[in-house]
């Protein structure tokens, strides 16, 4: 299938790498100064140097790494990332965020039975057989698989007791 | 004698043999699958683990891990793309010999070379393993404590898109493991009143996001359905002897460099393939045929990278220190049957190690029968629907990460690490890095903090350990060798 106009865009790597690097050294900085809150004020005994110090070792590689990478991505040439099916990834990230959701809420069956086979359309593809198998066969067979053989409970529907 | 003799008795089972039979399988067709690599695969058979005996579960990985690195040279040689970043180089070789029409005779060099790697390191796994763990029992807290830091340092600098990026990634994952109830204190971290943080992160579902649904969603960004290519010539011939004899040095050489890189925490099989490829290249008498079909560099791809898995179970199994994905995910599995690596595995589970080796030399042995039989099969798999394959991904992703614990919020976990991986991979963020990051970082701590107590909280006495001194020597030598790439911009 064709990509289409709307389908497909060439994204910028670089400012991509400015904004992820920005947005870590941001999360390092404050959970760094998060250690220094009362929270984290307990005594210690024996030499204990506390809750605090491998966060505070750990935070601050964090902030210092990310200010290079940040430097790092600054300098950078710009760079295009390739052609990106924004739409197609967006989709993709949505039905296997609701699907997760819905097996924590609905049970493994009721939500992988229409969340594969939504997931498979949503790549364009549309060969009812191997669509069927993937989402009705292979998720019943999963189920079975691990309720009556390894008898290990997938998460179930609050409707039945099994499934 | 006695182990041996044991371990025979417990691993020589029929559920240990389907298991490794399956796991081979499994392994192969995942490695010859552009886009799956050994981390997804073993990631999909990590459910299955819990309704498993010890040495079934042991079977089962092994003979992914194995296989998995020998099946990316599959399609790499029949259709010019390698199942695993493993197999990159084999490519180079692989696919011009494939079409001269000899993609047979590719096949049957790439599963020579690596079933003479994967021996090769087996040996010396056998020879290390149970001597370094022996060593380990002198390892104070400081030394472990500075094993770990050189170990992040090993697999920041070899971190594809760069050093900076993949130390920032080692500091993410360290961190993560600070998220709950601190053991010392019971004060609970960086929970910010959410109850479902109280309990901390499993390491699990983070390395399943971050490894096998990224995978999945970064396919998707870049899926276009197109006519599959032709894949041709599909079979397997075994080089002539005279021809094998011939190359003994290259095999001798390659699989040393896998086995040695392998042993070094992070530098991985596709590191091992390019130096080991290069070094071939530099040394060959054939080297001006290399990059046209040559066996030489088919032999210096494979038998590296099959190698570096017998060198990266060694500190696996000997300190219990993970050295990239596969052997995180590998590591994982011990803990979960209540296997402890190290001074522990040997001395009390001594049997269980014994049975690995004999496991991991099965498993060759398996690989090499597979190549043989099954090669005109893989083929025609390679021709599966992507979005199928990447389906049964995400259902078992997601299986594997709620069985750990049987927690619904491992799920959830699972799933918002595997965004946070594809936005990382966008920006060319290494995210092994923070998964062994994670495998390491609650020892870390321990042992700093256990360190730090016997030291009375002085760092100088805490550091005065010779074998720590060391340690920490080297680590700064390598920093100091990396600090020129560290500032040098990213061009990945």
């Amino acid at each position: 299938m064709p990509a289409t106009q709307d389908q497909t865009a060439a994204s910028s790597g670089r400012i991509l790498d400015i904004l992820i690097s920005g947005a870590l050294l941001v999360a390092g900085i404050t959970l760094f100064s998060s250690t220094f809150s009362d929270s984290f004020q307990v005594r210690t005994f024996g030499g204990d140097v506390g809750p605090a110090f491998a966060p505070r070792i750990f935070l601050g590689a964090w902030a210092v790494f990310s200010a290079l990478a940040l430097v790092q991505a600054l300098k950078s040439r710009s760079e295009v990332l390739g052609t990106v099916r924004k739409s197609q990834l967006g989709m993709v990230l949505a039905i296997s965020s609701l699907t997760a959701l819905a097996m924590i809420k609905i049970g493994f069956v009721f939500a992988m039975v229409p969340g594969m086979a939504a997931f498979i359309l949503a790549f364009g593809y549309r060969k009812p057989l191997p669509i069927l198998l993937a989402s009705v066969v292979a998720p019943v067979v999963v189920w079975a698989l691990f309720t009556f053989v390894f008898e290990l409970f997938l998460p179930r529907s609050p409707w039945f007791h099994l499934i | 004698m006695e182990n041996l003799a044991l371990a025979v008795t417990q691993f020589a089972t029929f559920g240990v043999l389907v298991a490794m039979c399956v796991g081979c399988l499994w392994g192969t067709l995942a490695g010859a699958l552009p886009g799956m690599g050994t981390v997804a695969a073993l990631i999909v058979a990590l459910p299955f683990t819990f309704g498993m005996s010890t040495e079934s579960s042991i079977a089962l990985f092994l003979g992914i891990y194995v296989t998995s690195v020998y099946g990316g040279s599959i399609s790499a040689i029949l259709i010019n793309t390698p199942g695993t970043p493993q197999s990159a180089a084999t490519v180079l070789d692989g696919y011009p010999m494939a079409q001269q029409g000899k993609a047979d005779l590719a096949i049957g060099w790439a599963t020579v070379a690596s079933f003479a790697g994967g021996i090769f390191s087996l040996i010396i796994l056998i020879f290390a393993a149970p001597s370094l763990a022996k060593v380990s029992v002198a390892f104070g807290p400081a030394a472990i404590f500075a094993i770990i830091i050189f170990s992040l340092t090993c697999i920041a600098w070899v971190s594809t898109g760069s050093t900076v990026k993949g130390l920032l990634g080692g500091a993410i994952g360290l961190w993560l493991t600070t998220i709950g109830p601190d053991d010392l204190t019971g004060l609970t971290r960086f929970t910010y009143g959410s109850d479902v943080l109280r309990g901390g992160l499993s390491l699990i579902p983070v390395l399943i996001g971050l490894f096998a649904l990224s995978e999945v969603f970064h396919r998707a960004a870049f899926y276009f359905s197109a006519k599959p290519a032709e894949v041709r010539n599909v079979g397997f011939r075994l080089p002539a002897w005279p021809e094998i004899t011939l190359r003994w040095p290259q095999f001798l050489r390659a699989s040393t460099i896998g086995t040695f890189i392998g042993i070094l925490p992070g530098t991985g099989a596709t590191a091992a393939a390019f130096v080991s490829y290069s070094e071939i290249k530099r040394t060959s008498p054939r080297r001006d045929g290399m990059g046209k079909g040559e066996p030489d560099g088919l032999i210096a791809s494979e038998a590296s990278n099959n190698a570096v898995t017998g060198g990266a179970l060694i500190p696996t199994l000997a300190l219990g220190i993970p050295g990239d994905g596969g052997t995180v995910v590998l590591l994982g599995v011990l803990t979960i049957q209540g296997l402890t690596p190290g001074y522990d595995l040997i001395n009390n589970n001594a049997h269980i190690l014994t049975g690995t080796f004999l496991m991991l030399l099965v498993a060759n042995f398996i690989m090499f029968g597979i190549g043989m039989v099954s090669a005109r099969l893989f083929g025609r798999i390679l021709n599966m629907p992507e979005p199928v394959l990447l389906a049964m991904i995400l259902m078992f992703s997601l299986v594997g990460a709620f069985v750990v614990r049987g927690n619904g919020v491992d799920v959830i976990t699972c799933v918002i690490a595997g965004i946070a991986g594809v936005v990382l991979r966008f920006a060319n963020y290494p995210v092994a890095p923070i998964v062994i990051g994670m495998a390491l970082g609650k020892t870390f701590e321990t042992k700093l903090r256990q360190g730090m107590i016997s030291a009375k909280g002085d760092f100088i006495t805490f550091l005065s350990d010779p074998i720590a001194l060391t340690i920490l020597a080297v680590t700064a030598l390598v920093l100091l060798k990396s600090s020129a790439k560290m500032l040098r911009p990213n061009r990945a």
